[in-house]
């Protein structure tokens, strides 16, 4: 078993405990390249089945986000995008993104953005101002992680009723994008707004018209820079979003559900949040 | 390499407002021209900023950095505009006491220290080098604590002024800077969340708080471990869990000390920790932590780059950030460039107040107006704006 085993308790300990013959010679591909990746494969083969290619694969398991292409015999998604991609599937689709389990490690996304673009710029939080667009889920998450290291919030571009959360939640509406904008959700930000010496933080991935490299993953953009966070998540991010995968395929495997996208059970959200409380107890 | 560093002391450089003021303020008295400088500072992008304003100051200056936490590409990127530089990264004990002699062999008028490791040094072992030494300006609070102890004994034999005890320093780099920088650190090197993690911060001082603060702020249930009454109180009051080391590191997922002072955590102490648990140091250096001192310890695997397995005997395998070296300059970059901007520009402004006073030996705090300027330096290059008092303020204010 890996070394950071350990880092994901849920998985390695009480999901593997649950893993009983039903995987037994299953073919799982797994979309994701990640050290949590590579704790699950363990976990799998520990329990029987054998991880192969995802095109050689009889269920592939979306284990980070988007990277399930093609059309696999059958599938467990842990993201909405895949979901809605597979919708028409004429194969099985065990969803998994609405799940409270996965919901709960997509709201500890802010604090990682947070967290990465401080370390890309050796800069201060407290006493930042910060920016968000829109607030939708990962800016809300965002917006909560700059408040608390001492930061302030303008939202920017935010529907109405995003608007009003945002006010209610004690954040202004932008006049000005300030020191730092977080760019999420898929919002576009105009760099042409951002001020001298600002810094954009693209969690989108959206291709900018980027300068100079000024110090290792800084780049210039316009009179301001922008950083990348990279993708990796937490272990603890992935402990709970792979234990939803591990036992949604179980699901996939044992109740052979037809063709199309059928939710997580909620029994088995409801299992996996009481071995996580288990651990943190 | 050099290209990386000068990159990254240009990037620092532009976000320091308060040490460009404090620059052209002490170039206007030109008391630091023809000056030997040392400082020995954590070498990083920030510290290569100041070195950088007192050479353009017309001093000739001397670095000193230590092996763990010196930043190569800066240290090449100095060297190469003309710095003398004793610091190389990595390098075996034997080889970092050289350069500490090497720099010392510099015979510089003034210093800047961090921990006051050279300043001892001088009263020891190179007393030669007091010959030309006019006094020191010292860092932090773990070097400003021998110095007064020295100062009690009669041995200190230099002026020193605390720039650790200037409030722009203290409230701010201590409690913002080290809080931030100490958990993003051992966030980055494990890899792991805090959220819902129960963290134990050993000592609530100012670095403590900070750091306990950035904790909970990042989801951690967060537990405070004091031997001072006060400041425990205090740590209730910020809304923290206080309990006995012993208590709190049976249900730890991390510990991280931050007490300034050697022999806080042992591994007498690590006996009551789980599997698996992290270990890192945001106070001083060793001995801080000090697996020396309980059963047998053995050093394992690296698990990841700066993340080292520990095997305490009849004991738990715990995962050590850093070598148990501070987590924040050790294995991330040091203090916030912002934060920094506030401590360099007060070493300068400290550096020239020694230069222009005919300061006795001892320990002296820096003069409330310095450590206002720059404060308020800072303050107008973010676009804040203050009240002054009215005269009727100030009238109840001088009145009994």
């Amino acid at each position: 078993m890996s070394v950071l085993a350990g880092s994901m308790p849920v998985l390695t300990r009480m999901v593997a405990a649950r893993l009983d013959s039903s995987l037994q010679g299953a073919r799982v591909g797994l979309s994701g390249h990640d050290e949590a990746t590579s704790v699950l494969a363990e976990v799998l083969e520990g329990s029987g089945a054998v991880v192969v290619e995802l095109d050689a694969a009889e269920i592939a398991v979306e284990t980070g986000p988007g990277a399930t292409a093609g059309a696999p015999p059958a599938l467990v998604s842990t993201t909405a995008s895949t979901a809605s991609a597979f919708a028409h599937a004429d194969f099985p689709v065990v969803a998994c993104h609405a799940a409270e389990c996965v919901r709960l490690a997509v709201r500890s996304q802010g604090r990682r953005i947070v967290q990465d673009a401080l370390r890309l710029t050796n800069r201060r939080m407290p006493g930042t101002r910060c920016a968000v667009t829109g607030y939708g889920e990962v800016a809300r998450s965002i917006a909560a992680a700059v408040t608390a290291l001492g930061g302030t919030v303008a939202v920017i571009d935010p529907e109405p009723v995003e608007a009003l959360t945002a006010l209610l939640d004690g954040h202004t509406l932008a006049g000005s994008p300030g020191d730092m904008v977080f760019a999420s959700d898929g919002r576009h930000f105009d760099h042409a707004g951002l001020g001298t010496g600002s810094l954009l933080v693209d969690a989108d991935g959206s291709p900018r018209p980027v300068g100079r490299e000024v110090r290792p993953g800084v780049w210039e953009l316009g009179s301001g820079y922008v950083v990348t966070p990279r993708p990796t998540r937490s272990f603890d991010e992935a402990d709970l979003v792979l234990s939803v995968a591990a036992l949604a395929l179980v699901h996939l495997v044992t109740e052979r559900p037809g063709p199309g996208v059928t939710a997580l059970p909620e029994a088995v959200d409801a299992a996996v949040a009481a071995m996580v409380v288990e651990v943190l107890r | 390499m050099s290209q990386i560093g000068r990159g990254m002391i240009d990037f620092a450089a532009a976000s320091m407002p308060a040490l460009r003021a404090a620059t052209e303020r002490v170039r206007a008295g030109g008391r630091l021209d023809g000056l030997r400088i040392g400082v020995a500072l954590t070498l990083e992008p920030k510290t290569a900023c100041l070195v950088e304003a007192i050479a353009s100051l017309g001093a000739e200056v001397a670095v000193l950095g230590s092996s763990n936490s010196t930043k190569q590409a800066v240290a090449d990127a100095l060297a190469e505009r003309g710095i003398a530089v004793f610091a190389e990264a990595g390098a075996p004990p034997e080889r970092v006491l050289d350069l500490k002699h090497a720099y010392i062999d510099t015979h510089p008028h003034l210093i800047a220290d961090d921990g006051a490791g050279t300043i001892r040094r001088i009263h020891t072992e190179r007393t030669d080098a007091l010959e030309h030494l006019r006094g020191a300006a010292e860092e932090t609070t773990s070097g400003v604590r021998p110095l007064r102890v020295m100062e009690a004994e009669g041995a200190l034999r230099i002026p020193c002024v605390a720039v650790n005890d200037a409030r722009t320093k203290l409230l701010f780099d201590n409690v913002y800077g080290t809080g931030q920088s100490v958990v993003m650190a051992v966030l980055d090197t494990t890899g792991r969340s805090f959220t819902g993690r129960t963290v134990v911060v050993v000592g609530y001082g100012k670095v403590g708080s900070g750091i306990a603060r950035a904790a909970a702020a990042m989801g951690a249930r967060v537990v405070v471990t004091e031997v001072d009454p006060v400041a425990a109180l205090v740590a209730h009051h910020d809304g923290f869990r206080v309990a006995p080391l012993a208590d709190a590191l049976t249900e730890a997922e991390l510990v991280i000390t931050a007490s300034g002072i050697g022999h806080s955590l042992t591994a007498d102490d690590l006996l009551a920790m789980n599997d698996g648990a992290v270990v890192a140091v945001g106070g001083a250096g060793p001995p801080e932590f000090d697996p020396t001192i309980g059963p047998a310890v053995t050093w394992g695997a690296e698990l990841r780059p700066g993340l080292r397995e520990l095997s305490v005997e009849g004991g738990p395998t715990v995962q050590v950030v850093a070598g148990g070296y501070c987590a924040n300059t050790s294995a991330g970059e040091g203090n916030p460039i912002e934060i920094m901007d506030l401590s360099l520009a007060l070493q300068l402004r400290a550096l020239d107040h020694l230069a222009a006073s005919d300061l006795p030996p001892g320990v002296h705090m820096l003069p409330k107006e310095i450590d206002d300027e720059v404060a308020a330096s800072q303050l107008a290059a973010v676009g804040i704006t203050i009240d002054s008092p009215t005269d009727a303020q100030r009238r109840a204010a001088a009145s009994w």
